[in-house]
C-alpha cells in the first residue's frame, strides 16, 4: 500500500504541479484564482442561459427543460469519453516516465491503478473547471434548493469515473488502431482524404439545405418548435442520460423540481453498477494488456528510409536555418496536422458561415456584426495554428542548447522556426478572408486593410507565442513527458489567442458602431502597430536575454 | 482706489526685500528653514485667500467672452492668463525648499515663475476685481496683494541665490518637456472650452468615439509620466514632479470650493474619487503608507471603473467644465497612485498593507454610509449619495435582481430623523468592492513582475553595449568584429573566470585561469560535479560567464559571440541533434551555418563519413540512430569547418572500442594540423596517451595544470597524481558568492600591515 501511496502522490505532484503548495503567496494565489475563475464561468454559463430562458427558446414558459441539460451532459460526457481514451492512451502506453516506472518494484497493478486514479484526479479538476459551473448556473436559474449544489458537485465527480473507465477500455483498441495506420500510412492518408471528402460533403449539403431568405423573427416559432422536437428525440434515444438529468437535479413537477425521489435511488444503484462493472472490465482486459504494450513503445522501430545523397549548401546561414527549420516542421505530425486542419477547417466554416448570413436580411448594425464574427472566426483558427509555436523552442531541447554555439546572431537561430507558422498563417487567413469579402459590403480599398489587419494580428500573436517559448523554455517537461504534453506556455499562448481574437472582435465592432471616417486604415494602423511592438520586444528580448537562456 | 494698492503691493515688495537682505547677512546658516517657512506661508495666504473668493467674478474671466466683467476682451484675457499660470508659480515656490537637490525646480522659477509673478504684479488690480468683485479695499485684495508680492521676491531670491541664468542645454531640454505638463495640469477646466469655443457634443460614454479618445489620454498620461520619471530614475525626484502634478490639478478642481461650500458637510468631496484629490497630495507630502495604500488599492480601481462608466451627462460637450473636472479627477485619482508605486516613491505592498488598507476602506465606507443616511434623513428631497451606495445608480445597471436586494431596508428614527439603510445591497456592495481591492493586489504583482522584468533587461541591454565599447576602447579598435587581442591569437585563453547559475549562493567554478596553445591536446580532468562542464559551457557560450574574459583565437566570447563561436567546433556530453533530419541533412544545415563551400562540405564529409563508418546510414533519419551514431554526427558537424579550436565534453562515453579509436585517431590529426584540441573525460588512460597536458578542477577550482611528461619525469602515473590531487583535504570548499570581494578587501588590508612591520623592522 506505501508503495502505491508513492507511486501515486509522485505521479499526482508531476501531472498536477502541486508546486504552489509550498508557498502560501502562490497557494493563496492559486485558490483566488481558482474561485475567481469558477465564478467567471458560472456566470457565463448562467448568462447563456439566462438568454435562452429570455427568448423562450426551449418552452414556451421560458423554462429552461431538463432536456437541454441532457444534451449538455450527454456533449460533456461524450468529450469527456474521448478526451480520455486519447489521454489515457498517452498516459498509460505512451508516456515517457513508462521507461522508469516500468523497473520500480512495483506489481503491474499498482502501476495501472495509481496512472487511473491519477487521470481521475485530473478529470475531477475538469469537472470544476466545466461542468460543475453549468449545473451550479442551472441551479441558480431554476432556483433550486440549497441542498442540490452539495447533490450536484458530489454526482458528478463520482459521474466523471464513467468517462475514464470507459477511456481505459477503449484506449485499447485506439492504441491498435493508431498503431495499424502508422504502419500504413497510404491507408492513414486514404483514411484522412475520406473524411475531408466527406466534411466537404456535409459542409455544402448543409451549405444546400440553407433557405434563401432567412427571416428570423417571423421564423422564431418554427425555430423554436424545431429545437423543441430535437430535444424530444434526444431524451427518447438517450434516455439513459435524461434519466442521469433527472437523478442530478430533480423530477420537475410544474416549475418545481423535487430532488430525491425513488427514481434517484434505482439510477444510484445503476450508476454504482455501471461504475463496478466498468472497474472489473479493466481490471480484467486493460491491466494485464497494460505493461505488454507500454513496455513495446520503446522498441526501436528502424526506418530504412534513403534520402538527398547530395551536399547541397541552402543558402547563407539564416536562409538555410529557414529551409532546414521548414523542412522540419513539415516532418512534425503535430505542427503539420495543426496546420494543415486549420488550412482546410477555416475556409470552409466561413463559407458555412457566410451562406446562412447570406440569406438573412440585415441592416446596418448587422452587417457589422457579420464583419466582425467573420473576423472573429478567422482570427479564432489563424491563432489557434500558432499555439503550436509557443512550444517551438522547449521541444528542440538540447538541439536548440547546441545552436547556441554556432556563429550566428540570435535573430538567425530563433526566427528560421518561425517560417512554417507564418506561411501557414498566410494560407490560412488569405483564403479564408477572400470567401468572406466576396460577400461583404466592403469597397476594394477596405478590403485590403481588413486583410492585413488580419495578417498584422495573427503575426503579432505568432511572435508573441515564440517570445512566451523563448522567455521560459519548458524543455524539462516535454523531456519528461515527451512533445504530446500541453504547457504552460501553450496554454497562455491559447488564452492570448481568444483575449486578442474577442479584442479585435470587440475593437473592430466599435470602430464600426461608430461609423466615422477611415476606419478599416486606423484598424489596420492599430494592428500593425501591435505587430511592429511584438516584434521589437521579441528582438529586443532575443538580443539581451539569449545568451542567458537555460534550456 | 488701485494707487493705494499699489502702495501696499510695494510696500510689502520692500519689507521683503529687506527681510532678504536681512536675512543674507545675519541669519545666512537659517536660510533652508526661513525658506521653508516663507513657503508655507505663501501656501497659507494663497489657500485662505483661495477659499474666501465667493463672490468672485472669476467664472466670467475664464469663459472669457461669455461672461467678461470687463470691458476689455485684452484684459480679460490676460487676468485669466494670470489665474493659469500663477498656479504653476505657486506650486513651485511652495516645494522649492523641500526639493532643492532639483534644479528644475529653481531654474523653473527664475524663468516661467518670474514671468509669471512680474505679469500677475502688472495686472493685480484686476485681478482683485475679479476676485472680489469690487476694486475697492476686501480682505481677498490684501491677501491677494500679499501672494503676489511674496512670489515675486521669492521668484527674484531664487534667481539671486542659484547661480542666476546659467541653465544648461539639458536643462532647458528637461524643462521645455515639463512646461507644458506644468501647464496642462494647472488649466483651468473653463479653459478648454474656451480654446476650441465649446465644439463638440459627443457623448463621453458607452465607448463612443470620444469616450475613447478620453481613455487613451488616461492611458497615454500614465505611461507618459511614467516613462518620463522613469528616465531620471530617482524616487525622490519622481515624487516632486507627482507631488507637483498633484498640487497642480488640485488647486483647479478646488476651483468652486470655497468655505460656504466646506461649511455644508453634504457638499464635501466624500466620493471615493474625489477623496483622492486630497489624499494623493497628502501622501506625497507626508509619506503616510497606511493612506497610501488605501488610495492604491480602492482609488485606482474605483477610477478606472468610473472611466470607463462615467455618470457624465449627455448633454455636456466634450470640452465643458464638467466633462474635463471630470478626467482630471479620474486620471489623478488613478494614474498618480499607480506611478507612486510603480516609481518606487511607495514600497510595492505586503499582505500587512493590503489588510490596513482595507481597515481605511472600512472606515471610509462606514463614514460615507452614515452621512448618506443622515442627510438623506434631514432633508429627503435631497438625498446624498457618496460613493454611491444610497442610490440605485449602481443597482440599476446590475439588473432586476441587484434592484431587488436593494429593496430590503432597514429604518431607524432618531428625533424625527429617519435613517435609511439597505443592508443586504450595501453589505454585498461592500464585499465585492474588498474582493476587487484583492483582486487588483494580484494585477499588481503581475505588473510589478513585468516591471522587474522589462527594467533587469535594459539594464542587461546597457550593460551589453558597454562592454562592447570598453573591449573597443580597450584594444583601439573602432568595430566590434575585428581581433582585439593579438596575444591570444592562435590560443584558448581563460582569464579569471567565476560562475554562477541563478540564485545560488555559492560559485559553480570560480577563479579559473587556463591557456591551452595550437598544435595542444588539453586533458580536462575531475570528479562528478566538478565544474568541467561548467567551465565548457562558458567558453562554447552557452552560459554567459558571471566575471572574467574568454577569448578564443583572439575574439572574446561575451563581446563578440558570433566572431569567437566561428573559430570552435563543439561536441557535448549528449547527443542534441535534430531528430527528423537525417544525418547528412543535420551536418549540411550546420555546415551552412558556419558558411561552408560545397567542395570543401564534399571533401571533409566523404572523408569523416568514411572515417566514422556511417556510410550506411549518412542518409537516415537520426531518430533511428543508435547513441554511438548520433554522437559521430555531432564530431562530423564540429569539424565540418575545419575549426581552430576542437572543444568535446566527455566526448567518448557510451562509444563502443572502434568509435573510441576513430575519435581519438580524429583528434590527433586536428592536432597535428596546428589546431587546438580540448576535451574532458574520466577516461583516464586515454587522456594519458592522449593529451600534451591537462587540468584537474575540483569544486570549481583548478587546482593543477600540468604537462604529462613532467609527471613522466616524476615518475608518477596520472592516476596516482589525480587521485592525489582530488583526495586532498586541504582543497577549500566552494566560494560563496560575493566572498571573493571579501578576500580582495583583506589582501588590501594585510598588504600595508606588512609594510609597516616592515617599517617598525627598520625602525628597530
Amino acid at each position: 500500500m506505501n508503495k502505491f501511496k508513492t507511486l501515486f502522490v509522485m505521479q499526482l505532484k508531476e501531472k498536477m504541479n502541486l508546486s504552489f503548495l509550498n508557498s502560501k503567496k502562490q497557494t493563496l494565489f492559486k485558490v483566488v484564482f481558482g474561485v475567481l475563475g469558477f465564478g467567471v464561468i458560472t456566470a457565463a454559463a448562467y448568462l447563456i442561459l439566462w438568454l435562452c430562458k429570455y427568448l423562450h427558446l426551449f418552452s414556451a414558459s421560458g423554462m429552461i427543460p431538463l432536456s437541454v441539460i441532457t444534451v449538455i451532459y450527454l456533449l460533456i460526457f461524450i468529450l469527456n469519453a474521448f478526451t480520455c481514451t486519447v489521454g489515457l492512451s498517452k498516459t498509460l502506453y505512451y508516456a515517457k516516465d513508462n521507461q522508469v516506472l516500468i523497473t520500480y518494484p512495483v506489481t503491474a497493478n499498482q502501476l495501472f491503478l495509481s496512472k487511473m486514479l491519477v487521470y481521475y484526479i485530473s478529470e475531477i479538476k475538469k469537472t470544476f473547471t466545466f461542468a460543475i459551473p453549468i449545473f451550479v448556473a442551472y441551479g441558480v436559474l431554476s432556483n433550486f434548493s440549497i441542498l442540490y449544489y452539495p447533490w450536484v458537485i458530489v454526482m458528478l465527480l463520482i459521474l466523471a469515473a464513467v468517462p475514464v473507465l470507459l477511456g481505459g477500455l477503449l484506449s485499447i483498441p485506439a492504441n491498435y488502431v493508431i498503431k495499424f495506420l502508422n504502419r500504413f500510412p497510404l491507408i492513414k492518408v486514404a483514411l484522412l482524404v475520406v473524411l475531408l471528402g466527406g466534411l466537404v460533403f456535409v459542409v455544402v449539403k448543409i451549405i444546400g439545405m440553407i433557405p434563401e431568405n432567412i427571416n428570423l423573427i417571423e421564423s422564431w416559432s418554427t425555430i423554436s418548435k424545431g429545437v423543441r422536437v430535437f430535444l424530444n428525440w434526444i431524451t427518447k434515444y438517450f434516455y439513459a442520460f435524461y434519466a442521469i438529468a433527472i437523478f442530478l437535479c430533480g423530477k420537475f413537477t410544474g416549475l418545481k423540481a423535487t430532488l430525491f425521489t425513488d427514481y434517484s435511488w434505482i439510477v444510484l444503484l445503476v450508476l454504482v453498477g455501471t461504475i463496478c462493472t466498468l472497474l472489473v472490465l479493466n481490471y480484467l482486459i486493460s491491466r494485464p494488456l497494460y505493461l505488454k504494450i507500454a513496455s513495446r513503445q520503446f522498441e526501436f522501430d528502424k526506418a530504412n528510409v534513403k534520402r538527398n545523397k547530395l551536399n547541397l549548401p541552402r543558402g547563407k546561414g539564416f536562409w538555410s536555418a529557414c529551409y532546414y527549420e521548414t523542412l522540419r516542421c513539415i516532418r512534425d505530425p503535430h505542427v503539420l496536422s495543426s496546420a494543415v486542419l486549420t488550412i482546410i477547417v477555416c475556409p470552409i466554416l466561413i463559407l458555412l458561415q457566410n451562406a446562412v448570413y447570406a440569406a438573412i436580411n440585415t441592416r446596418l448594425s448587422g452587417d457589422n456584426l457579420i464583419i466582425c464574427f467573420n473576423v472573429l472566426i478567422i482570427l479564432l483558427f489563424a491563432t489557434a495554428n500558432n499555439i503550436t509555436v509557443s512550444s517551438a523552442y522547449s521541444k528542440d531541447g538540447d538541439a536548440l542548447y547546441l545552436n547556441k554555439t554556432k556563429p550566428n546572431r540570435t535573430y538567425e537561430v530563433l526566427v528560421p522556426r518561425l517560417v512554417f507558422n507564418f506561411v501557414a498563417s498566410i494560407i490560412v487567413v488569405v483564403p479564408a478572408c477572400s470567401i468572406f469579402m466576396v460577400r461583404a459590403r466592403l469597397t476594394d480599398v477596405e478590403k485590403i486593410y481588413l486583410l492585413l489587419m488580419l495578417m498584422f494580428v495573427t503575426f503579432g500573436h505568432l511572435i508573441w507565442s515564440a517570445d512566451i517559448d523563448f522567455i521560459h523554455p519548458q524543455s524539462n517537461l516535454y523531456k519528461r513527458e515527451g512533445s504530446s504534453v500541453v504547457s504552460v506556455n501553450e496554454l497562455k499562448s491559447t488564452i492570448l489567442a481568444f483575449a486578442i481574437s474577442i479584442l479585435t472582435f470587440g475593437v473592430t465592432y466599435f470602430f464600426l458602431a461608430d461609423a466615422r471616417k477611415f476606419i478599416w486604415l486606423k484598424l489596420c494602423v492599430i494592428a500593425f502597430v501591435f505587430m511592429v511592438v511584438r516584434i521589437w520586444l521579441f528582438n529586443y528580448k532575443a538580443r539581451v536575454l539569449y545568451k542567458e537562456m537555460d534550456l | 482706489m488701485w494707487y493705494s494698492q499699489l502702495s501696499l503691493l510695494a510696500g510689502v515688495i520692500a519689507v521683503l526685500v529687506g527681510l532678504f537682505f536681512l536675512l543674507k547677512s545675519k541669519l545666512s546658516t537659517k536660510a533652508n528653514l526661513i525658506e521653508k517657512l516663507v513657503s508655507i506661508a505663501l501656501a497659507i495666504v494663497f489657500f485662505v485667500r483661495y477659499f474666501l473668493s465667493g463672490n468672485s467674478l472669476l467664472d466670467g474671466v475664464m469663459e472669457l467672452n461669455l461672461n467678461n466683467p470687463f470691458s476689455s476682451k485684452f484684459l480679460c484675457f490676460m487676468v485669466a492668463v494670470c489665474v493659469w499660470l500663477r498656479v504653476g508659480t505657486l506650486v513651485a515656490l511652495t516645494i522649492f525648499p523641500f526639493f532643492k537637490q532639483y534644479k528644475i525646480l529653481a531654474n523653473y522659477i527664475k524663468t516661467y515663475g518670474l514671468f509669471s509673478a512680474a505679469l500677475n504684479v502688472v495686472f493685480f488690480s484686476w485681478s482683485i476685481y475679479a476676485l472680489s468683485g469690487s476694486y475697492g479695499w476686501s480682505a481677498i485684495g490684501v491677501l491677494f496683494i500679499i501672494e503676489q508680492a511674496l512670489s515675486l521676491c521669492y521668484s527674484v531670491y531664487v534667481l539671486c541665490t542659484t547661480n542666476y541664468y546659467h541653465i544648461t542645454k539639458s536643462e532647458w531640454i528637461e524643462m521645455a518637456i515639463a512646461l507644458p505638463i506644468v501647464l496642462i495640469a494647472s488649466i483651468s477646466t473653463y479653459l478648454p472650452g474656451v480654446f476650441f469655443m465649446n465644439k463638440g457634443n459627443g457623448l463621453i460614454k458607452g465607448f463612443k468615439y470620444y469616450h475613447r479618445i478620453y481613455l487613451y489620454i488616461a492611458i497615454v498620461v500614465l505611461l507618459l509620466l511614467y516613462f518620463l520619471l522613469r528616465k531620471k530614475d530617482d524616487k525622490e525626484y519622481s515624487r516632486m514632479a507627482l507631488l507637483f502634478i498633484s498640487l497642480c490639478t488640485l488647486i483647479t478642481y478646488n476651483y468652486h470650493y470655497d468655505f460656504s461650500v466646506f461649511v455644508n458637510p453634504r457638499s464635501w468631496p466624500m466620493h471615493l474619487c474625489n477623496t483622492a484629490m486630497y489624499i494623493v497630495p497628502i501622501c506625497l507630502i507626508f509619506k503616510t503608507k497606511g493612506l497610501y495604500y488605501f488610495t492604491m488599492f480602492v482609488n485606482i480601481i474605483g477610477a478606472f471603473f468610473a472611466m470607463f462608466m462615467p455618470n457624465t451627462s449627455d448633454s455636456s460637450g466634450i470640452f465643458s467644465t464638467g466633462i474635463v473636472l471630470f478626467w482630471i479627477n479620474h486620471i489623478i485619482a488613478y494614474a498618480i497612485p499607480a506611478l507612486m508605486v510603480l516609481l518606487g516613491v511607495y514600497e510595492r505592498p505586503k499582505l500587512k498593507n493590503f489588510i490596513y488598507s482595507m481597515l481605511w476602506f472600512i472606515v471610509y465606507f462606514g463614514m460615507a454610509l452614515l452621512l448618506n443616511a443622515i442627510f438623506t434623513g434631514i432633508d429627503p428631497n435631497n438625498p446624498t449619495d457618496f460613493f454611491y451606495i444610497n442610490s440605485d445608480f449602481i443597482a440599476e445597471k446590475l439588473g432586476k435582481s441587484v434592484e431587488n436586494l436593494r429593496d430590503i431596508t432597514w429604518v431607524i428614527n432618531i428625533k424625527g430623523i429617519t435613517l435609511t439603510f439597505y443592508p443586504v445591497y450595501q453589505a454585498l456592495y461592500f464585499v465585492v468592492y474588498m474582493f476587487i481591492g484583492l483582486g487588483m493586489w494580484f494585477v499588481f504583482a503581475w505588473i510589478f513582475q513585468m516591471q522587474d522584468f522589462y527594467i533587469n533587461t535594459a539594464q542587461k541591454n546597457k550593460k551589453i553595449k558597454l562592454d562592447e565599447l570598453a573591449l573597443c576602447e580597450k584594444y583601439n579598435e573602432k568595430e566590434i568584429n575585428k581581433i582585439m587581442n593579438k596575444d591570444s591569437l592562435n590560443k584558448l585563453v581563460v582569464h579569471g573566470v567565476y560562475k554562477q547559475y541563478g540564485n545560488s549562493k555559492y560559485y559553480s567554478a570560480q577563479d579559473v585561469n587556463l591557456e591551452v596553445k595550437s598544435g595542444e591536446i588539453f586533458g580536462f580532468l575531475g570528479p562528478n560535479g566538478a565544474g568541467k562542464s561548467t567551465i565548457i559551457k562558458c567558453v562554447v557560450g552557452i552560459q554567459p560567464a558571471t566575471k572574467g574574459d574568454i577569448e578564443i583565437n583572439g575574439y572574446d566570447i561575451a563581446k563578440q559571440p558570433v566572431m569567437a563561436k566561428q573559430q570552435f567546433g563543439f561536441v557535448p556530453d549528449h547527443y542534441a541533434l535534430y531528430e527528423k533530419l537525417t544525418g547528412r541533412e543535420y551536418v549540411n544545415y550546420i555546415a551552412d551555418l558556419y558558411g561552408v563551400s560545397k567542395a570543401d562540405r564534399d571533401e571533409r564529409l566523404n572523408k569523416y563519413v568514411t572515417m566514422l563508418d556511417m556510410t550506411g546510414s549518412f542518409d537516415n533519419p537520426i531518430r533511428t540512430y543508435s547513441h554511438g551514431m548520433k554522437q559521430k554526427i555531432a564530431i562530423m558537424s564540429a569539424l565540418v569547418h575545419a575549426p581552430k579550436l576542437w572543444i568535446l565534453d566527455e566526448p567518448l562515453t557510451g562509444l563502443d572500442p572502434t568509435s573510441i579509436y576513430q575519435v581519438k585517431e580524429c583528434m590527433k590529426e586536428h592536432a597535428k594540423n596546428g589546431n587546438i584540441v580540448f576535451f574532458s573525460s574520466h577516461i583516464i588512460d586515454i587522456v594519458e596517451k592522449l593529451c600534451d597536458r591537462i587540468a584537474i578542477i575540483k569544486n570549481g577550482q583548478i587546482q593543477t595544470v600540468t604537462t604529462l611528461k613532467e609527471l613522466q619525469t616524476k615518475g608518477v602515473t596520472l592516476e596516482e597524481y589525480y587521485l592525489q590531487i582530488i583526495n586532498d583535504k586541504s582543497t577549500p570548499p566552494r566560494m560563496k558568492v560575493g566572498d571573493e570581494n571579501k578576500i580582495k578587501e583583506e589582501e588590501k588590508v594585510e598588504k600595508p600591515a606588512k609594510v609597516k612591520t616592515k617599517k617598525v623592522k627598520e625602525a628597530k
